[in-house]
């Protein structure tokens, strides 16, 4: 059946078509299908395509071993043949082990309908025979209103096994919810029985480890029926036959199935979360799983502007790790009830603002009463008030001065009440609107009583740094640092005054920061606010590696490790001392100090850890830091594993676009990059440029030093236009940006010469690397690491130049540094050798470089070195004659 | 250096006929290995392409690393030389039951709904066909994934491209035999 031309170019067309569909994305399928203007032909071929990439279970997704054919035939010639009582009617559905017949009953004064299931002819293995008969056992166990039940068991005369269950007359659930266009409300209680039936078979200590949408039927009048328990398995039953069986369906089948790894009763959760998560978006979860096996963030990110929560149950179940997920159905269903009564669920970050924009959804009435949480906190009052009633006792309780207590509450009454516009609005309020409407109006109400109105100020700077709105957050830490000031509130006015510097540095508001965090030092230097003391040295140390004023941050934290002890007995010794290590581990990271630098970033993220627990985003941190320091020591892997740590962490604890968020996702690019992982890296950098572009603008230095790393990302992978094009639109932007003498710059104006070499420009190319490595003295002085490791490339193009005696001085400066910092055995020291051996040759041909050459190629004999060092290894297999050399290289 | 890694380093070099040799050299290895296995009491599920890719590739290749551009090679040969293999299986099982049914993989896998339209190896196969009339490189993907059992990670990594660019040449590969086989079959 070869295509005609006709054809080909109907599909040919179609395909394109097609490649766009998958680029774009669209919301509105009909009406994108209307503007791509295609002849009706190609337009069906295209609907046919787009209707098979949505179609969930392809055989194409299957193994081609379940595609063989079965050489003892297939048995679909059963029909009209009794089996024990049944009489087999049509074939309904063949699986890998088994078909189902429709059967009927008829030797009873009753007719019975049942689905029969007969193990294949010919896999009558003992192995497989005792799965079938567990699933008789299972079934029979199962007694339960939503799961199909077991009528009758035996063997046919032939001594086939057979079991036949209760026959659902239905539809699958994907499709009856399509059928229906359910909303979402109906899908998550249609989809609470399957959460239901499967919680009982989990009671019954029995996992079903086969569920998606073909075995969950639902019958006419909406009741759902859960069909094959066919390898479902006893949770207490040794897993030892689970490595061999592995029978599951892929898209559905848990991270921990497909590994071959454990399973229990949070795999069947996993399953129901990315089964919920097809039935809500009307999309296949294979197409949408991430690398781990969860789902990924933007498949998830349409159902969250529609229900946050319920897209938070959704990943929660399908998370990855069978630890982070619900540990059972029944704990599943607990958060969908939850979600169904507007009621605090469990899967989202329990913050105060979480639980403030949930009770405003519930209780639009009492929605002061949330505001008073937040405010509370900082008043010093209990906690959870969930009615408003309730809160205004016990705040006037609590407070001596109660009527200062009540110009608060006024205030925050006031602010909803009736005569307010949002009131009438249908949609729900959101915790921004919340939060501006108060600061707001705070001034004009609280104006009698400064010290309450400078605690509900400072609750709502913290609040709004949380939510990554900065600029809110230091106008109002500054507003309530004044307030304390004059109230003679020192300390409190410190706080507040390092709330507001962080905000600014968080906002990248670099210059306002220096002196205010001087000031707060200053401020704070009576031996009763060390600890604020400590902090803004800290936050300033800090402060200095993005100015690049490596020897100043150095002199502080030398000050800050003497000053530890003095804190020793302080209750908040592990934090205050935990931040100090992992600032020092990214001053040991800026002057080279590698080691230095590992060393103090274990030591943070154990203090951190005893204080915080793993999950705090300063473990976070020190794990960052570990991970770069790694990362600079050449150790990939290790590095990758702690960036990938690092960013669970910080994908759980902030919002998505969120500075911390971004930094992390920036130091993995660099990971892939430096790697040699071409290709990811580039995938990473467009989607990571592209979304800095897209939240921070396309100026922010942040934006700016992604657009670098992709250049840099397609230097590697070969494709020089784009590079070219890349960095020639980012380069005057990090000109501009960074101050003489800053690493990046230097950093950037080395790679960007090698990319003009490459490309035959030799005299800008010159140009750039003497720039880069001006700046690059003047920022880390010449003994430097990142110095020496510039080097290297300027040596490649000094050899490509035929200047072996200029590259080998090059050498001759970068080696011993490189051999310091990194020990003798290392990549960077062994490319230093090859290249140090290239030189010599090119020099004098007759010197003999054959053993250093050879040493230097046995040490880079691996994928990534081929991959990061083509030419020079290339150059070097040539001149000890173990490989032509071809054309181009010459 | 084993025959197959000279064989492979010609290839790499440009010799076309060093790759036909390499192919020839891995069928009758895949075959033994893979006939093994398609003899057993149910061979479909004994049969997973990449543990036979994988044992093809230790053997033949003397346990050597292989620099990528010839792993590429191999996997491509032994990839080709596995839809060969299973082809060639597959037809004789349809032979030998002179017109019976082939075992069909249903398009619709439900056990209570009805039986949806059916494909088989051969079907696919033929659309595997056109499908590299239209797209050589889609073709090729195709028999690297399905046929040799690798994953769009490993095939990213092998060919040097994104595992987006891949995962997306690979819907569109799968879409079009989807969309041809649900065509091509003949209502239950």
């Amino acid at each position: 059946m070869s295509l005609s031309p006709e054809q080909q170019r109907q599909w040919r067309e179609a395909d394109e078509a097609f490649s766009r569909y998958l680029q774009e994305q669209p919301d509105n399928l009909e009406g994108w299908l209307a503007g791509q203007a295609l002849g009706a032909a190609v337009a069906q071929r295209l609907k046919q395509l787009i209707d098979a990439h949505l179609t969930t279970q392809s055989p194409l997704d299957q193994t081609v071993s379940e595609w063989v054919p079965d050489a003892s035939g297939a048995n679909s010639a059963l029909t009209g043949r009794r089996i024990g009582d049944w009489l087999l009617e049509d074939p309904i559905g063949r699986g890998g082990m088994a078909s189902v017949y429709r059967a009927r009953r008829d030797t009873d004064s009753f007719d019975q309908i049942a689905a029969v299931k007969l193990l294949n002819v010919g896999l009558i293995s003992s192995r497989l025979r005792d799965h079938f008969d567990r699933e008789q056992q299972i079934l029979a166990a199962l007694q339960h209103p939503h799961i199909a039940g077991l009528l009758d068991a035996g063997l046919a005369e032939d001594g086939t096994p057979f079991i036949a269950m209760e026959f659902v007359d239905g539809q699958r659930i994907d499709e009856h919810v399509d059928a229906r266009s359910l909303g979402t409300a109906a899908i998550v209680r249609l989809f609470l029985q399957v959460c239901d039936a499967v919680a009982f078979a989990q009671q019954n200590l029995v996992v079903h480890r086969d569920l998606k949408p073909s075995n969950i039927m639902v019958d006419s009048r909406g009741s759902v029926r859960l069909l094959d328990f066919g390898i479902a398995r006893l949770v207490e039953e040794s897993d030892a036959e689970a490595t061999t069986t592995r029978a599951f369906t892929p898209g559905y089948a848990a991270p921990e199935q497909k590994a071959g790894r454990q399973i229990t009763t949070a795999t069947d959760v996993y399953a129901l979360g990315v089964v919920l998560f097809q039935l809500l978006t009307g999309q296949a979860p294979s197409q949408h799983l991430d690398a781990d096996g969860g789902l990924a963030t933007n498949a998830l990110a349409a159902l969250r502007r529609r229900d946050a929560d319920l897209a938070n149950i959704v990943a929660m179940a399908a998370r990855p790790e069978p630890s982070r997920r619900y540990a059972s159905a029944a704990e599943l269903a607990q958060d969908l009830r939850l979600w169904q009564q507007n009621r605090p669920i469990v899967a989202s970050p329990d913050t105060t603002l979480y639980r403030l924009s949930k009770y405003v959804r519930r209780h639009k009435v009492g929605v002061t009463a949330v505001l008073l949480t937040t405010a509370i906190g900082t008043i010093g009052i209990a906690s959870t008030l969930w009615q408003a009633q309730r809160a205004r006792q016990a705040l006037v309780q609590a407070n001596a001065n109660a009527e200062q207590a009540q110009a608060v509450q006024d205030f925050l009454l006031e602010m909803f009440d009736g005569a307010d516009p949002w009131s009438n609005q249908n949609e729900p309020l959101t915790a921004n609107q919340l939060l501006d409407k108060a600061q707001e109006n705070l001034p004009d109400r609280l104006n009698a009583f400064p010290l309450q109105k400078a605690s509900v100020l400072a609750a709502l700077a913290d609040i709004q740094r949380k939510l990554g709105r900065f600029d809110q957050s230091v106008e109002l830490a500054a507003e309530a640092a004044d307030l304390f000031r004059e109230a003679g509130r020192e300390k409190d006015a410190v706080r507040l005054s390092l709330v507001q510097a962080n905000a600014l540095v968080d906002s990248l508001k670099l210059e306002p920061v220096e002196a205010l965090l001087k000031e707060i030092i200053e401020a704070s230097a009576e031996p009763s606010m060390i600890e604020h003391n400590m902090k803004a040295r800290m936050d300033l140390a800090r402060l200095h590696s993005h100015t690049g004023r490596y020897e100043e941050q150095s002199a502080l934290i030398q000050e800050l490790l003497t000053d530890l002890p003095k804190i020793e007995q302080q209750p908040k010794f592990a934090q205050v001392a935990g931040s100090v290590y992992a600032t020092a581990a990214e001053n040991y990271e800026n002057t080279g100090r590698y080691w230095e630098a590992i060393d103090a970033a274990e030591q943070a993220m154990t203090l951190l850890t005893e204080a915080f627990g793993p999950d705090h985003p300063w473990v976070a941190d020190a794990l960052g830091y570990r991970a770069t320091a790694s990362f600079f020591l050449g150790e990939w892997d290790v590095s990758e594993d702690s960036m990938n740590r690092m960013l669970t962490i910080l994908r759980s604890k902030y919002p998505p676009r969120h500075p911390q968020l971004l930094w992390g996702d920036y130091q993995y690019g660099r990971v892939l990059l430096e790697g040699g992982r071409y290709p990811q890296a580039v995938a990473h950098f467009e989607e990571f440029h592209q979304a800095c572009a897209d939240s921070i603008g396309v100026d922010d230095p942040r934006t700016v030093m992604a657009l670098i790393n992709l250049g840099h990302s397609y230097h590697g992978l070969g494709e020089l236009e784009k590079a070219r094009q890349t960095l020639d639109r980012a380069m005057p932007l990090v000109r501009a940006q960074t101050s003489p003498g800053n690493p990046k710059l230097g950093v950037a104006l080395v790679r960007y010469g090698t990319l003009l070499s490459d490309q035959g420009e030799l005299r800008a190319a010159r140009q750039s690397f003497d720039d880069g490595f001006q700046q690059l003295a003047a920022a880390t002085g010449t003994e430097h690491p990142q110095y020496a490791r510039g080097l290297l490339l300027f040596a490649q193009f000094q050899l490509s130049q035929q200047q072996p005696s200029a590259a080998l001085s090059s050498l001759d400066q970068a080696l011993p540094v490189l051999k310091r910092v990194y020990g003798d055995d290392h990549e960077f020291v062994w490319v230093g050798l090859l290249l140090q051996g290239l030189a010599q040759h090119g020099i004098d041909p007759t010197q003999d470089t054959e053993e250093q050459l050879g040493q230097s190629l046995a040490a880079l004999n691996d994928d990534r070195s081929q991959i990061k060092y083509p030419i020079p290894l290339q150059l070097a297999r040539a001149i000890l004659g173990t490989e032509q050399l071809s054309a181009s290289e010459g | 250096m084993t025959e197959i890694t000279q064989l492979l380093a010609a290839a790499r070099d440009g010799d076309g006929d060093a790759l036909k040799q390499v192919f020839e050299d891995i069928y009758p290895e895949l075959k033994r290995l893979a006939s093994a296995r398609l003899a057993g009491a149910r061979a479909g599920h004994t049969i997973t392409p990449t543990v036979l890719v994988n044992e093809t590739y230790l053997k033949l290749s003397g346990a050597r690393r292989l620099d990528l551009v010839d792993r590429r090679h191999f996997f491509v040969c032994a990839s080709k030389a596995m839809r060969q293999i299973l082809i060639d299986h597959a037809r004789k099982a349809n032979a030998q039951r002179r017109g019976g049914d082939q075992a069909a993989i249903t398009l619709t896998e439900n056990l209570s709904g009805e039986l949806g339209p059916t494909a088989t190896l051969l079907d696919l196969n033929e659309a595997l066909a056109d499908l590299g009339e239209l797209d050589a490189q889609l073709h090729d993907l195709v028999e690297l994934k399905f046929f040799g059992g690798l994953t769009v990670d490993e095939i990213a990594d092998l060919t040097e491209r994104s595992t987006r660019s891949v995962k997306r040449d690979w819907s569109r590969a799968r879409a079009f035999l989807h969309a041809q086989l649900g065509q091509s079959a003949p209502p239950p």
